[in-house]
């Protein structure tokens, strides 16, 4: 979405991220809600009750969801963080390539903990 | 774009004055900051949570623990202060609240709310 960096910002990735933004929200808090009725009914009480979910594709699928909208949604946080309060662009810039490593970083490591077994 | 750039900027957090929607969606960004850093954490966790038998029950002991208790507590404040005060922010989104009167209304039940369920959690959590 990120056309080009210029001292006011990427210029047309505006629209695009604001709604990003607000359908991870969303996912987010009905993801959570879900969890906590869930754990609320059927609490995880043994390792064979947490093996039980933790197989289960639904919930691999949702939480991998889940942990992917958390880092786009705080991706794009930070960035209009970064954005308000880092004037200096190339400095700015430099910070959000290390934080989209890190972010990736942690998105491989969910996709492996969550992903295979 | 001239005129833009001509504008005025003041973001001297320690002299501005802050309505109460104002605080609250300063405490949703520093909040919001916060919960980047409890990500680790959590993918942690499930990693403990999914590493057998032994690390399961120790994943279990950690959240038992004191320490463990108050991170948890930690985070979960911090993501039910987010939480509501983004909710907020949704429902200005889809236009309701953005009047000033209802505006002022919304963040103080965002207060109330917020504060009634960081005291359940605390309860649950601790007692």
């Amino acid at each position: 979405m990120a056309v080009g960096v210029s001292d006011r910002g990427s210029i047309r990735s505006g629209l695009g991220e604001w709604v990003v933004q607000r359908l991870t929200a969303v996912y987010l808090l009905v993801y959570i809600i879900i969890a906590l009725i869930y754990f609320t009914i059927w609490p995880i009480s043994s390792y064979t009750d947490w093996v039980q979910l933790s197989s289960n594709l639904f919930y691999k699928i949702s939480t991998l969801l889940f942990i992917f909208s958390l880092l786009a949604h705080a991706w794009l946080g930070l960035k209009s963080v970064f954005l308000d309060y880092i004037k200096p662009w190339r400095l700015r810039f430099l910070l959000q390539m290390v934080l989209a490593t890190v972010l990736l970083g942690i998105g491989v490591w969910a996709l492996l903990v969550i992903g295979v077994k | 774009m001239k005129q833009t750039a001509q504008r005025p900027v003041f973001l001297n957090l320690l002299q501005i004055r802050l309505p109460l929607g104002g605080v609250l969606s300063i405490l949703h960004r520093i909040s919001g900051v916060l919960l980047v850093l409890a990500i680790p954490f959590f993918v942690y966790f499930l990693q403990l949570m999914s590493g057998g038998e032994s690390s399961f029950s120790h994943a279990q002991e950690l959240l038992q623990s004191v320490p463990g208790k108050i991170l948890t507590s930690v985070i979960i404040w911090v993501l039910i202060q987010h939480s509501i005060s983004g909710i907020r922010h949704l429902m200005m989104d889809l236009d309701y609240g953005y009047n000033k009167q209802v505006a002022r209304k919304t963040a103080t039940v965002a207060f109330a709310v917020s504060l009634l369920l960081i005291i359940l959690t605390g309860v649950l959590i601790w007692l």
